[in-house]
């Protein structure tokens, strides 16, 4: 059974058709959309509302460009790998080889797809930059919104490069396959129906900065428990970057909040009810036509990221953007939005728990992942 | 709960169901339940037919109708029922059918 239970999702998503004997699903928390509205909307940001993005530019420039890292500061991919200019690096290698043999498949698929998601950057900085208000108008902008975004980009590049390298090092895993399912995704983008809206993108950022962390800290975890604490040091470092880009949506929002109450908190509500794709939704391999569904169910059986995160990432936010307080400036659609909120976090929790409940009674399956050779984990 | 046990299994084409199916009081029960759920007000108009998303219903709302039905007939639905659960009628229907097993399994 699915915590999908909690979403239901489009046909092009991974909900597929099911491989167990009961025909059931399996739990996970890749809480994707509910079937899609007939119409897409665009623009959904009324055009004065800009203005907002443009008096907080040196709010930005004060309280959030702050939160980058200088490049000489910053961690690279090379501080977690062996050294190829030096005559240790086979030696490195081999080390890093013996530590890999002794990781599960499970974590590799995990892995995997968290390496292939992040690879897909150039989608999410395409989403950042479909956003009205705040998109980098040259590619080269020095408004403080598109300074962030660049410098964003460029910190999250450095999470690919690691993983994709330590995975080819590994020799754990069919590489090639792995280079498919990233040039697949590229080419399919993601669709978190932020409708042009920086309100929307922004608690999209929020929530999406968050549940990676989480991931990439449980990877961590994993990796270490099974002895690899290069690796386990790599995906925590990962992690902490995102921790710091989540303070960072998260602070635009709480700045929206003060400034435009209402409509940030509809805008909260919007993207909850219409639940937080994950950026990989679109992932294919070209072989396994329910490969995201069955990556996102190995997130969950290995605890790495489950449907009771995503109701946790429900519940903090709320309290850092201090929804059960809101009250002044808000309509009356403003008000339902914010007690469906405050209330949402709990139904959440309740339904993912039926639905680890029910998957417990369902027979474990063998899923095959390409990424591994055709190997087969359980989920 | 949710025994194999069954009954004939139902020759009867669809165009027969609305007329062949759940008693009145289930499909009432299940209304009030939908009408809880849903923060409805006690004199909107439902009808048997009324699906779930007409009313305002997210998946999340669907799951809870669900787990609610459950409480109350004291029944397990199995997740590819629930999923095909879209309206009044058909949880009725599902419950009078669950709850027939289960009486039938006693």
């Amino acid at each position: 059974m699915q915590a999908h239970a909690i979403v239901r999702a489009p046909a092009h998503h991974h909900h597929l058709p099911p491989l167990s004997r009961h025909h059931c699903r399996p739990v996970s928390a890749a809480a994707v959309a509910p079937p899609p509205t007939q119409r897409r909307v665009t623009h959904s940001m009324p055009p004065e509302k800009a203005e907002v993005f443009r008096s907080l530019q040196g709010w930005a420039t004060q309280s959030l460009l702050p939160l980058l890292k200088p490049v000489e500061d910053c961690w690279q991919p090379t501080d977690f790998l062996p050294d190829s200019s030096s005559e240790m690096f086979e030696h490195e290698a081999r080390e890093l080889r013996a530590r890999a043999a002794g990781l599960p498949d499970e974590l590799y698929v995990v892995l995997v797809g968290d390496m292939v998601t992040e690879e897909a950057l150039p989608t999410y900085q395409t989403m950042i930059n479909t956003l009205d208000g705040v998109r980098d108008e040259t590619g080269a902008s020095a408004c403080p919104w598109a300074v962030w975004t660049r410098s964003w980009t460029a910190e999250e590049n450095r999470h690919g490069d690691v993983l994709n390298k330590y995975l080819y090092l590994s020799g754990r895993v069919d590489m090639r396959m792995v280079e498919k399912t990233v040039q697949f995704l590229i080419g399919s983008g993601m669709d978190p129906r932020t409708e042009n809206n920086p309100y929307l993108g922004f608690v999209y950022t929020s929530f999406q900065e968050r549940a990676t962390a989480v991931s990439h800290g449980n990877t961590a975890r994993l990796a270490k428990a099974h002895g690899d604490d290069t690796l386990a040091r790599a995906c925590g470092t990962i992690a902490a970057d995102e921790k710091r880009h989540e303070t960072a949506y998260a602070r635009i929002v709480e700045q929206l909040l003060r400034l435009d109450p209402d409509g940030a908190v509809l805008a909260v509500a919007d993207m909850m009810r219409k639940r937080i794709t994950m950026p990989a939704h679109l992932m294919r391999d070209g072989r396994d036509p329910g490969l995201f569904g069955h990556f996102a169910a190995v997130a969950q059986r290995l605890g790495v990221y489950t449907a009771r995160d995503y109701a946790d990432i429900v519940e903090f936010l709320v309290k850092r953007w201090k929804l059960e307080a809101l009250e002044g400036g808000l309509s009356g659609e403003g008000r339902r939005a914010r007690d469906y909120l405050c209330g949402l976090a709990p139904r959440m929790r309740r339904a993912a728990e039926r639905a680890e409940d029910m998957a417990k009674k369902d027979e474990p399956r063998k899923i095959k992942f390409s990424w591994i050779f055709d190997r087969e984990v359980v989920a | 709960m949710g025994t194999t046990r069954r009954g004939l299994v139902s020759q009867r084409s669809p165009r027969f169901r609305v007329f062949c199916a759940a008693k009145p009081e289930m499909v009432s029960k299940v209304m009030g339940i939908v009408k809880q759920q849903l923060a409805l007000s006690d004199d909107a108009t439902l009808t048997p037919e009324s699906k779930f998303a007409d009313l305002g219903a997210d998946s999340l709302d669907t799951v809870e109708i669900v787990m609610a039905l459950e409480e109350e007939f004291k029944i397990t639905v199995e997740e590819d029922n629930a999923q095909n659960i879209t309206s009044i009628q058909e949880a009725a229907d599902l419950i009078d059918k669950l709850v027939g097993e289960e009486g039938k399994a006693a």
